[in-house]
């Protein structure tokens, strides 16, 4: 069996071409992009019937103590002051810039948006690998009343991982297609 | 219009040649296809479509030293396990319509070469047809097939 290389030229355009489409592909993961969005339809301050009054949660100095975000009551049946039952959903991004504070594992912390609003409203790219949370199970209440992280996920990895074998080996069969030739024989 | 058929079972007692339903007594029977090739004459896809030439004479007994022209017309060539059509009906001959069909299969398009030598003067009994196979994730495949 006799394996036959044959050359192609394959002209700079096509290896523009190519990185293009690689950086296309990576988009998603620029700081900037992934962070520009708003509450995302589901548990914003600003839907109608919440009773807040179109207030937005970038109040400066104000902080929650008895509902606050660290807790685990925040699931409770009881609808508070606002009306509105059930877990706190996606901040807005721009109502962040401020820094508003809230409670988290027994102490003040500010929020300032970003990564932790991935789990329960997130945007389609959200299930896609490039986004860090991605790799992360949600967060869960833990016995002390408090929110833990997610775990990683392994199948996760696994799955990014052929995914980028798969897109990797589709740029390589599009633009470098020349492969060689074998020469069989059968009698 | 000739419409030839050729049998073997392997030996020259079961080889015999008809050509319109008439048997022929014949000294050679030669078809020669290259096709398939691109520009660097590497094998490459498209077969017949590709371009080439075809070859196909017959000489008789009764007068050896003259080729006959098969085509235009059509061939069907069966050896044991293999069988071969080879049609042009074409009123010129013009080698892009030439069909090609190996064990029921229309390799017109994957065909490189093909070698039909049935030379009874020098006891030469030779066949072989060359094909482009490309696979979608492994190596494309020049497959020789060695049909007697």
């Amino acid at each position: 069996m006799i394996i036959n290389r044959r050359s192609r030229f394959k002209g700079v355009l096509q290896a523009i071409l190519a990185g293009v489409i690689a950086i296309a592909v990576a988009c998603p993961l620029l700081p900037a992009a992934a962070q520009r969005r708003s509450g995302g339809g589901g548990g914003s301050f600003s839907r109608s019937g919440s009773g807040f009054g179109g207030g937005s949660f970038n109040r400066s100095g104000s902080s929650f103590s008895g509902g606050s975000v660290g807790r685990g009551n925040v699931g409770s049946s009881s609808s508070g002051s606002f009306n509105r039952g059930g877990a706190f959903g996606s901040r807005s991004y721009t109502g962040s810039s401020s820094g508003s504070s809230y409670f988290y594992g027994g102490r003040s912390a500010h929020y300032y948006g970003g990564y932790g609003d991935y789990w329960y409203h997130p945007a389609w790219y959200y299930w896609t690998p490039f986004h860090p949370a991605f790799y992360f199970g949600a967060p869960y209440i833990g016995s002390d009343g408090y929110y833990h992280p997610g775990g990683f996920s392994i199948i996760r990895l696994f799955m990014s991982l052929v995914f980028f074998v798969f897109v990797l080996w589709l740029i390589v069969k599009i633009f470098f297609g020349s492969k060689s030739v074998r020469y069989t024989t059968y009698n | 219009m000739n419409t030839m058929i050729f049998k073997t079972g392997g030996d020259w007692d079961s080889t015999t040649l008809f050509n319109n339903g008439e048997e022929v007594l014949a000294s050679q029977l030669f078809i020669e296809i290259h096709a398939g090739r691109d520009g660097w004459g590497d094998p490459d896809r498209g077969g017949i479509y590709a371009g080439g030439t075809i070859n196909a004479i017959l000489r008789t007994q009764d007068d050896p030293d003259t080729a006959q022209g098969i085509f235009p017309g059509r061939i069907e060539l069966d050896f044991p396990g293999h069988s071969i059509i080879i049609d042009n009906t074409h009123p010129y001959f013009d080698f892009e319509f030439t069909r090609v069909t190996y064990n029921n299969i229309d390799v017109t398009g994957n065909i490189v070469d093909l070698l039909v030598n049935i030379d009874a003067d020098n006891n030469v009994v030779e066949a072989n047809i060359t094909l482009y196979k490309p696979h979608w994730l492994t190596s494309d495949e020049v497959a020789t097939y060695n049909i007697i």
